[in-house]
C-alpha cells in the first residue's frame, strides 16, 4: 500500500494539491459521510457533556440507583443512582482524548523514527527497524500489557501503553514512503540547491508521506478506542467512579441479567464510534490509495 | 528449502531479542521483587533478603543475570511463581492447551465465516447483500469483544439456555467464547477475501477462463480463489496472533482457565515470573506462527521464494 | 426474601437472642405465627455463656433421605493455595478440606457449644495449659491408616514447622508439645493459656489428615491427594477449575451432635469455581450447579427464578469495616473520621444494590452474631450515627474550609485514597462511600487490585481507609489482628497502650468469659479512637436449589454438606 501511495505521492505537496480531488471522492462516498457525520456527533457530544447532560456524572443517587431508561434518565441509571446518559456523554470525552492521545504518542514516535530510517537508511535504518520487529513479535494486546506491568495500572499508563505498542506500525509506513521519495527529482533538486536535511523533511518529505499516515492514524484511533476499553475492561484501565465506557462496562457486567442498559449504552457507545472511525478511515484509504479507486 | 532456512534463520534473532525484553521487563518494575516476596509473610530482615538475592543471582551483573536467564529458559526453566511458588513452565502448560483450543476454534469459526462470505459479497458485488454484509462486516470489527461476549452470554446462555453458562469441558462450552472473539477476525477476512477476489476477477486470465466458457463457479473456485488465498493466508497468520492475545479479555469475560487469566492474575497481582514467562510464551508461538505461515506462503506460492 | 429455615421458629429465636431481630420485630412476627408466639412464651431463653455462635439456619436432619447423585457448589474461587491445611492461609480452602477431613471437636452452631467428634471427651487443667483427650476408637482413614494418639501428634507436629491458619489455631508460639500417652490418649501443653483452642479444633484447619499419606506426600500433598477420615474422599483438584470429592461409603465417625449419621448420601460433590459473579447465580438457575455463593448485587437475579432459594448465613468474622489510617494526613485528625462516619448513612447504604437488603448496619469491629449472646448494648454509647449537618458544621468548626466541591485546611485536601480489590469495586461496596463523602465536600481516589495489592499497599500504610474484614470464629484473634500495635495487620496507625493491654490480656486469658471481659473494653476504644467506619455486619449469601435438602451450616457461615442429598 506504501509503495503504491508513493507512486502518486509528488502531486500532494503541489499549491493545487490531490486534497481536493481526496476531497471530492470522500463526498461522493455514502459510508464517509456516515462515518464522518458520527465522529463529529461524537467530538461535538464530547465538548459540550458539560451543558447538554442532565446530570452531574458523579452524582450518586441512592433512591434511584438501576433504574431503566425513562424520560428523567434516558439510559437508566447505574448502582449507585448514577444518570448513564450522563456518564456515557461524559466517557466520550475520555474516549476521544485516549484515541488521540494514543495516536499522538504511537503517531509521532513512529513517524519520526520511520522518516529517519527511510531518509537516512543503513545502518541507522537496520537498528530502528529490527527494534520494531521486536515490537512487532508480541501479538495485539500483549505489548500494551507488558507495558501496564512496568507503569502500573490507570487510564494514563493505558495511553502511554497502547501508544508505544503502535509505534512500528507507523514506523513502517513511513520508512516504506520515505525511502520511496529519497531518490526522487524534487527531493535530489532541493538538495542539490543547498537545503538542509531538516528543511528537505519538512518541506517534500513529510507531506508526501502523511496521506497513508493518516489513513492508519484514524484507524488507530478506532482500535486505541477499543483496546483501552478492553484494559478497563480487565481492571488495569481507568478507574471508577471514572465514567470510561469500558469500566462502566466492568461495574454493569454483574447486572447484566436483571438491568441491561447498564452495559448496553456504553457498549453501543464503543461499537459505535469505533464503527464512526472505522468508516470514516476506510473511506479515507479509497481515496488516498489510488490502486484501489473504483 | 533455501528460503526456509533463511526464515529461520531471521527468526532466532527476533526470538532473543524478545526474551532480553521480557527479562528487561522484570527489572524495569519498580520495587524490590524480594521484599515483595516477604510481603505478608512477617517481614525479612536484611541478611535474609540479601541471602535470597544472593541465592536467585540478583546481585549478579545485568548481562550475566541474563545469560543465566536464558540458559535457565532454554532448558525450560521459566522460574517459580512468587505468590505460589509453582513453577512457571508448569503453569504455562497447564494453561496453554485451553487457550490454544480457544484461538484454533475461533480462527477456524473467522476462516469460514469469513470466506464463504468475503466470498458472495465479492460475487454480489455492489448489490444488496454485498453491502449488507460489509456493513455486518464493519460492524464486526468495531464490536468490542468483552461486550459481544456479554450480549451471547446472556442471551444464548442465561435467556435461550441453549449453552452452558459455565465454560469449561465440551465443545459446547467453546462455542461462545469462540464466536465474542472470532467475530471481530472474520469479518477483517471478508473484507480482505471480498477485495482480493475483486482484483483477482478484474485480471486477464480469469476474463480469458471466462471467455472460454467455463462455468463463473469453477471459475471462481479454480482460479480465483486460488490466487486470492496468498493475502488471506498472510491476514490468517496475522490474526493469530490477535486472537491469542484477544483470549486475554475472552477468557476473563467467560471466566475459562487459559494463558490469558493467567496473565491477568500475575499482573494484577504483580507475580513477575509469571508475567515475563506468560509475554515470553505468547510472542514466541507467535513468532512461530508467522514463520510457519511464512512457509506456507512460499509452498503455494513459488515466486516468492525466488523473488526474495 | 426466600429464606428457608427448615424450623424457621428456631431461627427467629436465634436472631432474635443474638440482637439481629429486635424486640419490637420479633413481637409482630410473633402475632402472625402461633409457633413462636409459644416458644417466645416459654421461659430460659438464653444462648450459650462462653462461645459466641454464628446463627447458621439450624435445618432438621433426616436419615431416610434420597441416595446418590452428584452436587455442585459454586464460588469465586475455593482453593487459592494448596488443600494441605498445615500450609494453606485461605478459608475456603479450609471449608472444603472439611468435608475429606474430621476434626477433633465440633461447634454447634446453632448455640455454640463444644461438642466431642474425634476426640470424645477432655480434660484441662486449672492453669488451662495443658489438655488431655480421650479420643476416639476404630477410625480409620481413607487409605487404611489408623487414627490414634500418634497420629494426631503427627499432625499437629507438621502443622508447627510451617506458617498458616492451622498454626495460629494451635496456639502459634503459645504451642508447646503434643505427647502421646497411649493410643487413645494424647496431651496437649501450653507455653501461655490458648482459651479458643477447642474452638479452632473444630474448623476444618486443624482436620486431622492420614500421617501415613502426610508423610507420603511431602510437597505434593494437599494438591495431588488428601486424605482424611471425613464423609468424603479427594477425588482431584484442578487447580482453577474445582475440587472433586466422591462419598466415604465406609464413614461412621461423625460428630454424634450433629443429628445425622453413616455414610452420607450424596455419590459426589463438586466444588466449582466460576468467578463471574452473574455467571454463577446464573448457573443455579439454570440448574448447571446446585447451589452458589452470590454477591449482592445478583440477589435479584436469583429472587424471582422458579426453584432457586437465598439462604443468608451471618458470616463469621468481623464486621464490614471502612478503616482509616489515624497516621496519615488528613484521616490523622479525628474530627475528620468522625465527621466521615456522620456522613455515612447506613440504613440507606444497605438498600443499595451493593446489599441489596442482607446484613446490619455495624456497630462494633465484632459483629453481634460474634458476642456472647449476641448482646452489643454495651457499646452503642461509642456509636457515632448518621448527622449530616453535624458532619458539616464539625469539619467547618475545625478549619476544613469547603473550596469548590472540596473542603481543604493548611493545603490539605479531603481527597482520601480508598485502598481496595476489584472485587469489593465491582460488588459494589466501594464507590457508595464517594457518594456519602460528596456530601461534606470531600472524595475518594479509588485505587483498586487483586488481594495481594491490597494487602500489600496497605501494610506498606499508603492509604486514608481500606475497605477491611477477616472471616473466622474466634474474635480474640480477629481484634489482635487489626488492633494490636506491632501485629502485621494492625496497620491504622494506633497507638494506644490501655488498648493494647486489653487485647494482650484477652489473649493469654485461661477462660473464654474471662477473654470477653477484656475484649469488649478493647472494643470500646477502638470506636472511641474512630479507627473507622463500622460498615456493615456481612451475611454470606447462597442461592440454592430446591432439589437441594439437608443443608447445614458451620461456626464459620459456610455450607458443611454432610447429610446433604439432592431430591428427584
Amino acid at each position: 500500500m506504501a509503495g503504491s501511495a508513493a507512486g502518486e505521492i509528488g502531486r500532494f505537496s503541489g499549491p493545487r494539491s490531490q486534497w481536493a480531488i481526496v476531497w471530492r471522492q470522500l463526498r461522493l462516498n455514502r459510508a464517509a459521510m456516515i462515518g464522518a457525520a458520527l465522529v463529529l456527533f461524537e467530538i461535538v457530544l464530547a465538548l459540550t457533556a458539560r451543558w447538554i447532560t442532565p446530570y452531574d456524572p458523579f452524582d450518586q443517587n441512592p433512591l434511584a440507583a438501576l433504574q431503566p431508561p425513562s424520560r428523567e434518565h434516558l439510559f437508566g441509571t447505574d448502582d449507585t443512582g448514577r444518570d448513564l446518559f450522563s456518564r456515557v456523554i461524559y466517557g466520550a470525552q475520555i474516549s476521544l482524548r485516549v484515541g488521540l492521545i494514543s495516536v499522538g504518542i504511537g503517531g509521532g514516535i513512529g513517524i519520526v523514527l520511520g522518516i529517519i530510517a527511510g531518509y537516512r537508511g543503513g545502518v541507522l535504518d537496520n537498528a530502528i527497524m529490527r527494534v520494531m520487529d521486536l515490537l512487532l513479535a508480541f501479538p495485539g494486546i500483549l505489548l500494551a500489557l507488558a507495558i501496564i506491568a512496568i507503569l502500573g495500572p490507570g487510564l494514563f499508563n493505558v495511553m502511554i501503553a497502547v501508544g508505544i505498542s503502535s509505534i512500528p506500525y507507523y514506523t513502517r509506513v513511513a520508512r516504506g514512503s520515505a525511502l520511496a521519495l529519497r531518490d526522487r527529482e524534487f527531493v535530489l533538486g532541493a538538495r542539490a540547491i543547498g537545503c538542509g536535511d531538516a528543511h528537505i523533511t519538512w518541506r517534500y518529505i513529510l507531506p508526501n508521506v502523511l496521506p497513508p499516515l493518516i489513513v492508519l492514524a484514524t484507524l488507530g484511533i478506532a482500535s486505541a478506542i477499543l483496546t483501552a476499553a478492553g484494559l478497563s475492561f480487565i481492571g488495569l484501565g481507568a478507574v471508577p467512579p471514572a465514567p470510561e465506557w469500558g469500566a462502566i462496562l466492568t461495574l454493569g457486567r454483574k447486572y447484566i441479567n436483571q438491568a441491561w442498559w447498564y452495559t448496553t449504552f456504553p457498549g453501543l457507545a464503543i461499537a459505535i464510534t469505533v464503527l464512526g472511525i472505522n468508516m470514516l478511515g476506510d473511506a479515507l484509504r479509497d481515496a488516498l490509495d489510488p490502486r484501489l479507486r473504483r | 528449502m533455501r528460503y526456509a532456512l533463511q526464515r529461520l534463520a531471521l527468526a532466532v534473532p527476533v526470538m532473543l531479542g524478545v526474551s532480553a525484553l521480557t527479562f528487561l521487563m522484570l527489572h524495569l518494575v519498580p520495587g524490590d521483587p524480594v521484599a515483595a516476596m516477604f510481603i505478608g509473610h512477617g517481614g525479612a530482615s536484611a541478611e535474609q533478603m540479601n541471602e535470597v538475592r544472593e541465592r536467585l543471582g540478583l546481585n549478579d551483573p545485568l548481562p550475566v543475570q541474563y545469560v543465566n536467564y536464558m540458559k535457565n529458559v532454554l532448558q525450560g526453566d521459566l522460574g517459580r511463581s512468587i505468590r505460589t511458588n509453582e513453577p512457571v513452565s508448569e503453569m504455562i502448560l497447564r494453561n496453554f492447551p485451553p487457550t490454544l483450543q480457544l484461538t484454533l476454534a475461533s480462527m477456524g469459526l473467522a476462516i469460514v465465516l469469513g470466506v464463504s462470505f468475503g466470498i458472495i459479497a465479492a460475487v454480489k458485488r455492489g448489490r444488496i447483500v454485498d453491502n449488507v454484509v460489509m456493513l455486518i462486516a464493519l460492524a464486526g470489527v468495531s464490536m468490542p469483544s468483552f461486550w459481544l461476549g456479554l450480549l451471547l452470554i446472556s442471551i444464548f446462555a442465561v435467556w435461550l439456555n441453549w449453552f452452558p453458562i459455565i465454560g469449561g469441558g465440551g465443545w459446547r462450552g467453546l462455542v461462545l467464547p469462540a464466536v465474542a472473539l472470532g467475530f471481530a477476525a472474520a469479518a477483517i477476512i471478508a473484507r480482505m477475501v471480498r477485495s482480493s477476489l475483486l482484483e483477482v476477477l478484474g485480471e486477464n486470465y480469469v476474463v480469458t477462463a471466462r471467455a472460454k466458457g467455463l462455468a463463473e463457479q469453477r471459475v471462481i473456485m479454480r482460479h480465483a480463489l486460488r490466487n486470492a488465498a496468498i493475502p488471506v493466508i498472510t491476514i490468517v497468520g496475522l490474526q493469530f496472533g490477535g486472537l491469542l492475545a484477544g483470549a486475554v479479555i475472552v477468557e476473563q469475560v467467560f471466566s475459562r482457565q487459559g494463558i490469558g487469566r493467567m496473565l491477568v492474575s500475575a499482573l494484577q497481582s504483580r507475580d513477575f515470573p509469571v508475567a515475563q514467562g506468560g509475554v515470553l510464551f505468547v510472542a514466541v508461538v507467535y513468532v512461530l506462527v508467522n514463520l510457519l505461515v511464512d512457509l506456507l506462503y512460499g509452498a503455494i506460492d513459488p515466486r516468492i521464494s525466488v523473488e526474495r | 426474601m426466600t429464606h428457608r429455615p427448615r424450623k424457621p421458629v428456631d431461627v427467629l429465636l436465634a436472631g432474635y437472642r443474638s440482637g439481629l431481630i429486635s424486640r419490637r420485630r420479633i413481637m409482630a412476627l410473633a402475632a402472625t405465627m402461633p409457633a413462636l408466639a409459644a416458644a417466645l412464651a416459654r421461659p430460659g431463653l438464653a444462648g450459650a455463656a462462653g462461645a459466641p455462635h454464628a446463627l447458621a439456619p439450624a435445618f432438621a436432619r433426616a436419615q431416610d433421605v434420597p441416595q446418590g447423585g452428584e452436587m455442585q457448589a459454586a464460588n469465586d474461587v475455593w482453593v487459592a493455595d494448596t488443600l494441605n491445611q498445615h500450609r494453606s492461609n485461605f478459608t475456603p480452602s479450609r471449608m472444603v478440606a472439611r468435608h475429606v477431613l474430621d476434626c477433633l471437636t465440633w461447634v454447634n452452631p446453632a448455640d455454640g457449644s463444644i461438642n466431642p467428634w474425634l476426640a470424645e471427651s477432655w480434660e484441662i487443667s486449672p492453669d488451662g495449659l495443658e489438655y488431655t483427650f480421650t479420643l476416639k476408637e476404630g477410625v480409620t482413614f481413607h487409605d487404611g491408616t489408623p487414627f490414634n494418639a500418634e497420629a494426631v501428634k503427627a499432625n499437629f507436629d507438621n502443622t508447627m514447622e510451617g506458617d498458616s491458619f492451622a498454626y495460629q489455631a494451635l496456639g502459634g508460639t503459645a504451642f508447646s508439645a503434643a505427647e502421646v500417652v497411649d493410643d487413645t490418649t494424647l496431651t496437649v501443653t501450653f507455653n501461655e493459656p490458648h482459651a479458643t483452642f477447642l474452638l479452632y479444633l473444630s474448623d476444618g484447619g486443624t482436620g486431622i489428615d492420614s500421617p501415613e499419606a502426610l508423610a507420603a506426600g511431602g510437597d505434593d500433598y494437599g494438591v495431588g491427594s488428601l486424605v482424611g477420615s471425613g464423609p468424603y474422599k479427594f477425588v482431584e483438584w484442578v487447580k482453577d477449575s474445582h475440587v472433586a470429592l466422591e462419598k466415604n461409603p465406609d464413614y461412621a465417625s461423625g460428630p454424634p451432635a450433629f443429628g445425622f449419621s453413616g455414610p452420607t448420601p450424596l455419590d459426589r460433590l463438586t466444588f466449582r469455581e466460576v468467578p463471574e459473579n452473574s455467571v454463577r447465580a446464573a448457573a443455579v438457575v439454570n440448574g448447571e450447579v446446585q447451589m452458589a455463593r452470590i454477591i449482592e448485587p445478583n440477589v435479584p437475579d436469583v429472587q424471582g427464578a422458579e426453584g432457586v432459594e437465598i439462604i443468608a448465613t451471618p458470616k463469621a468474622g468481623s464486621s464490614r469495616m471502612y478503616l482509616m489510617n489515624t497516621a496519615k494526613a488528613p484521616t490523622d485528625d479525628i474530627n475528620v473520621r468522625r465527621a466521615i462516619n456522620m456522613a455515612i448513612d447506613k440504613e440507606t447504604m444497605l438498600q443499595l444494590p451493593g446489599w441489596a437488603g442482607y446484613g446490619r448496619p455495624g456497630l462494633a469491629p465484632l459483629p453481634s452474631n460474634m458476642v456472647p449472646n449476641g448482646d452489643l448494648s454495651m457499646l452503642v454509647e461509642y456509636d457515632i450515627p448518621y448527622d449530616l449537618e453535624g458532619a458539616n458544621a464539625l469539619l467547618d468548626e475545625n478549619g476544613w474550609i469547603l473550596n469548590g466541591d472540596l473542603r481543604e485546611k493548611d493545603g490539605v485536601q479531603l481527597v482520601l485514597d480508598m485502598v481496595t480489590t476489584t472485587n469489593d469495586v465491582d460488588a459494589g461496596q466501594i464507590e457508595p462511600i464517594d457518594g456519602f463523602l460528596n456530601e461534606i465536600g470531600a472524595r475518594l481516589n479509588i485505587r483498586a487490585g487483586d488481594f495481594n495489592f491490597w494487602i500489600d499497599t496497605v501494610q506498606a500504610t499508603d492509604f486514608h481507609m481500606t475497605l477491611m474484614s477477616d472471616s473466622g470464629y474466634i474474635g480474640v484473634g480477629i481484634i489482635e489482628e487489626f488492633f494490636r500495635e506491632g501485629e502485621p495487620f494492625a496497620n491504622y496507625g494506633l497507638a494506644n497502650p490501655e488498648l493494647n493491654e486489653l487485647i494482650d490480656a484477652a489473649v493469654a486469658a485461661p477462660t473464654l468469659e474471662e477473654q470477653w471481659e477484656n475484649l469488649i473494653p478493647a472494643m470500646a476504644i477502638i470506636m472511641q479512637e474512630v479507627v473507622g467506619v463500622m460498615g456493615w455486619e456481612q451475611d454470606y449469601l447462597d442461592a440454592v436449589s430446591t432439589r437441594v435438602g439437608g443443608l447445614s451450616y458451620n461456626e464459620v457461615g459456610f455450607p458443611w454438606l454432610y447429610g446433604t442429598y439432592l431430591s428427584q
